[in-house]
């Protein structure tokens, strides 16, 4: 048994089709990508799979849970960083891990230790006493990302969860996202950055108009899409069906 | 002063009045970088003149009533309020500039300068810029003062001790910070209050002059009585004698008042000599120190309803729009407590006690919306919490509870000082009032939580469906009236009279409380937002 399996999932805002009739396994231990353009459904997908938003129908279960009726029970071992670092921003960050901390009910040794590690990693020491709402974009995100991970979750969801990030951090949460799968947990996100899905993913998910195009490790996608010598850039376009932009590049040059 | 002073104190409201209006669209569309400069001197100068004006004004306007009576000993005694003020004002407002100055490095580009930065920098930018305009609030009082007695002297010691009144507020708050050092950084819960205190002193206060214009002669009798120690020593109580009442004294007094006067002011400048040193490196320093502060204060798990009430208190006691919405029940009821002070209505005391319960428990159900509301954007990681949504409604329950209790009974406290003698009937009055509460409230929250849509990301006053307010009045007076006309209809079936519809309201309001608990369908709420 898969650690997610989707089965016939679709989720429908009114008369759009966000999610269309979607099948997925995905297995533990791993970072899956799901990469895919604005307005593909990866955030929906995401939320149906957190327990924050219920689908219109077919099914998800995570770890065995029934992600509507257990809703409450996955997010116990979830981690989720929103796309945007919606945060409360009269809160400081110390204060924001605190509520997380209680919510989570870990004892305060453990949650000082695990704040000065990922504050200290982060370098985001010298804002913790300031409100979040005075925080550029970039800092609000590693605040984000810390809230997710200081309740050690078996799950991570990240919706974009790399933006903003300068260099050095988004190379450290990389390297994070590395070891929290080698110790068996599951990440998920999504990303419309080839280069992050490339260089992190186990697996990817090419989702495309709430459809999968395509998934499997890199390799199998290039398979997929006909050349074992082309870049996930290529392949994400071939397999979208979006890989004609030659003439449309052309006529913008001509403007 | 130096001209290199003044320029650098100037530098500093600069960068506050920067940091203010930096992201506001007017600013960036009005203000290109070649311009920038002068629109914030001009800025500063404006603003200046615009305090200046409206000081006058409001002093005008709240001393027109006495200046009809063209009693110097009414003009004295709202000069003390005036005083007051102008103290209260001073702390509020160094507070907030030198938290201000420490929290955002302020100082910062003036180390870059090649000029050596005297001490009195962040003072004389506070005064010269900012506060001095406040001193504007006794001009009218003490030149009409003058022309009542045509004594000079007033106006010379009243410019003298309102700065005074100022550099006293600036050097308590200096005190303040220095002690509490880091902690006080951006958190403005404090601040808030103190802001929110203010407004509604002011209210108070036209409230009080509206009601009885004679009530500030009389504190001049009060005054007489007290001992001539503090008459002459007790700042600001010795402002009425020295500044004011002292115009028929001989002349050996008043010489000798003066020469107290420049005392008081050579002590303020000698205690402030003595801490401007300190305060100067503090704020010159504040992000080695920020830098230097262990993240690992303060990090504490808490009971899960704790940690809410924590963060619920934190965001509305930090924003000055949501700490406002907390006191709008008592702008409603305001009036009412001044008809209980004057005496000859003590008698129906306990019919507007009445009044003022039911107003306010209608008045403060919008805290059901309000509580909802003050999570903004955290809803969304509020969703992904192992927090189900009958927990959210019972924390937020409980916050409004306790914002609620506390009016109620401080309504209660002021009751029974001003009119004692129906304490059995206030504790009535004033149990029904929070069962009640807790009735409207918890029906509310619960209603609003399911109205929220799926998924949402963002709360605000639209989310919750077409006209919540006026559904939400409307819900909470059928429950008033319910509860009102039954103990009414109870008290006269029993003892064929409505006097006893008090007592009758207790059992009737935990009856409808029951029926709320035991009915289940009423707390059941929808899986998802």
């Amino acid at each position: 048994m898969s650690f997610i399996e989707i089965k016939d999932l679709v989720k429908k805002y009114g008369n759009t089709t966000a999610i269309n009739n979607i099948t997925l396994d995905i297995d533990g231990g791993q970072i899956y990508g799901i990469l895919g353009p604005n307005g593909s459904g990866k955030t929906t997908l995401l939320k149906i799979i957190s327990g924050i938003l219920p689908p219109t129908s077919g099914s998800v279960t995570v770890n065995g849970i029934n992600a509507v009726t257990g809703a409450d029970s996955i997010k116990k071992f979830l981690g989720y960083i929103p796309e945007t670092p919606a945060l409360y921003e009269s809160l400081t960050p110390i204060e924001f891990f605190n509520f997380i901390g209680s919510v989570f009910n870990i004892d305060s040794a453990t949650l000082k230790e695990r704040i000065n590690a990922f504050s200290s990693a982060l370098e985001i020491e010298k804002y913790m006493n300031e409100f979040i709402g005075s925080l550029s974009f970039g800092t609000k995100q590693k605040v984000a990302i810390i809230s997710a991970l200081i309740h050690d979750p078996q799950l991570l969801v990240m919706d974009e969860g790399m933006n903003g990030l300068d260099p050095r951090s988004s190379r450290i949460i990389k390297e994070l996202l590395r070891d929290f799968a080698s110790k068996g947990r599951t990440v998920i996100f999504s990303t419309h950055i080839m280069e992050i899905a490339e260089n992190v993913c186990d697996t990817i998910s090419i989702l495309y108009n709430g459809n999968i195009a395509g998934t499997g490790s890199l390799e199998k996608l290039k398979e997929e899409a006909g050349s074992n010598n082309t870049d996930l850039e290529e392949i994400f376009l071939r397999l979208t069906g979006d890989n004609d932009l030659d003439t449309l590049l052309n006529s913008l040059k001509d403007l | 002063m130096k001209h290199t002073e003044l320029f650098l104190s100037r530098l500093l409201i600069v960068e506050q009045r920067y940091l203010a209006v930096k992201d506001t669209t007017k600013f960036q569309n009005a203000v290109n970088s070649a311009n920038k400069q002068g629109y914030f001197f001009r800025n500063i100068l404006s603003t200046y003149i615009m305090n200046a004006f409206t000081f006058i004004l409001f002093s005008l306007l709240i001393n027109s009533l006495y200046f009809g009576e063209r009693s110097p000993d009414s003009i004295a005694s709202f000069g003390i309020i005036l005083f007051s003020y102008l103290f209260l004002l001073g702390i509020y407002n160094s507070v907030n500039f030198i938290n201000t100055i420490y929290a955002y490095d302020l100082m910062a580009p003036l180390k870059s300068l090649p000029v050596t930065v005297n001490q009195n920098v962040p003072f004389i930018s506070w005064f010269v810029y900012n506060s001095s305009s406040y001193m504007f609030v006794i001009v009218p009082s003490i030149i009409y003062f003058y022309i009542l007695t045509g004594d000079i002297q007033t106006i010379v010691l009243g410019v003298l001790y309102s700065f005074m009144s100022l550099i006293l507020g600036f050097i308590i708050s200096t005190v303040i910070f220095i002690y509490r050092g880091a902690r006080t950084s951006r958190h403005s819960s404090i601040r808030n209050f103190i802001r929110i205190t203010f407004t509604f002193l002011l209210l108070g206060l036209f409230y009080v002059i509206l009601e009885n214009p004679n009530y500030f002669s009389e504190m001049t009798t009060i005054f007489n009585s007290l001992p001539t120690v503090l008459k002459y020593f007790l700042f600001p109580i010795n402002i009425e004698y020295i500044v004011y009442l002292n115009y028929s004294s001989g002349f050996i007094i008043r010489f000798l008042e003066i020469i107290l006067s420049f005392i008081f002011l050579f002590v303020l400048i000698f205690v402030y000599y003595k801490i401007r040193r300190r305060l100067f490196y503090m704020l010159m320093s504040s992000e080695e120190q920020k830098n230097s502060e262990k993240i690992s204060t303060g990090i504490k798990k808490d009971k899960l309803y704790v940690a809410f009430l924590k963060k619920d208190i934190k965001t509305t006691f930090r924003k000055i729009q949501n700490l406002t919405y907390i006191f709008v029940p008592i702008l409603f009821v305001l009036p009412f407590f001044f008809a209980i002070i004057e005496p000859e209505t003590g008698g129906i005391s306990l019919g507007i006690f009445i009044s003022i319960i039911y107003l306010t428990v209608i008045v403060s159900a919008f805290y059901s919306i309000f509580l909802l509301v003050i999570e903004g954007k955290g809803i969304e990681i509020l969703n992904s919490l192992p927090v189900g949504r009958g927990q959210i409604s019972e924390y937020k329950t409980i916050f409004g509870m306790i914002i609620f209790f506390v009016l109620i009974s401080i309504y209660m406290l002021v009751m029974d000082i001003f009119s004692p003698g129906h304490i059995l009937e206030y504790i009535f009055d004033w149990s029904n009032a929070i069962i009640m509460f807790f009735v409207i409230l918890s029906i509310n929250i619960r209603r609003l939580i399911k109205k929220l849509p799926e998924g949402v990301t963002s709360i605000n006053y639209y989310s919750f469906g077409r006209y919540p307010m006026a559904m939400l009045f409307i819900i909470s007076i059928i429950i008033a009236l319910i509860s009102v006309v039954s103990s009414m209809a109870l008290s006269y079936f029993v003892s064929h009279a409505l006097n006893y519809y008090v007592y009758w309201d207790l059992p009737v309001n935990i009856v409808i409380l029951l029926i709320l608990v035991l009915n289940t369908s009423t707390f059941k709420i929808r899986k998802y937002y």
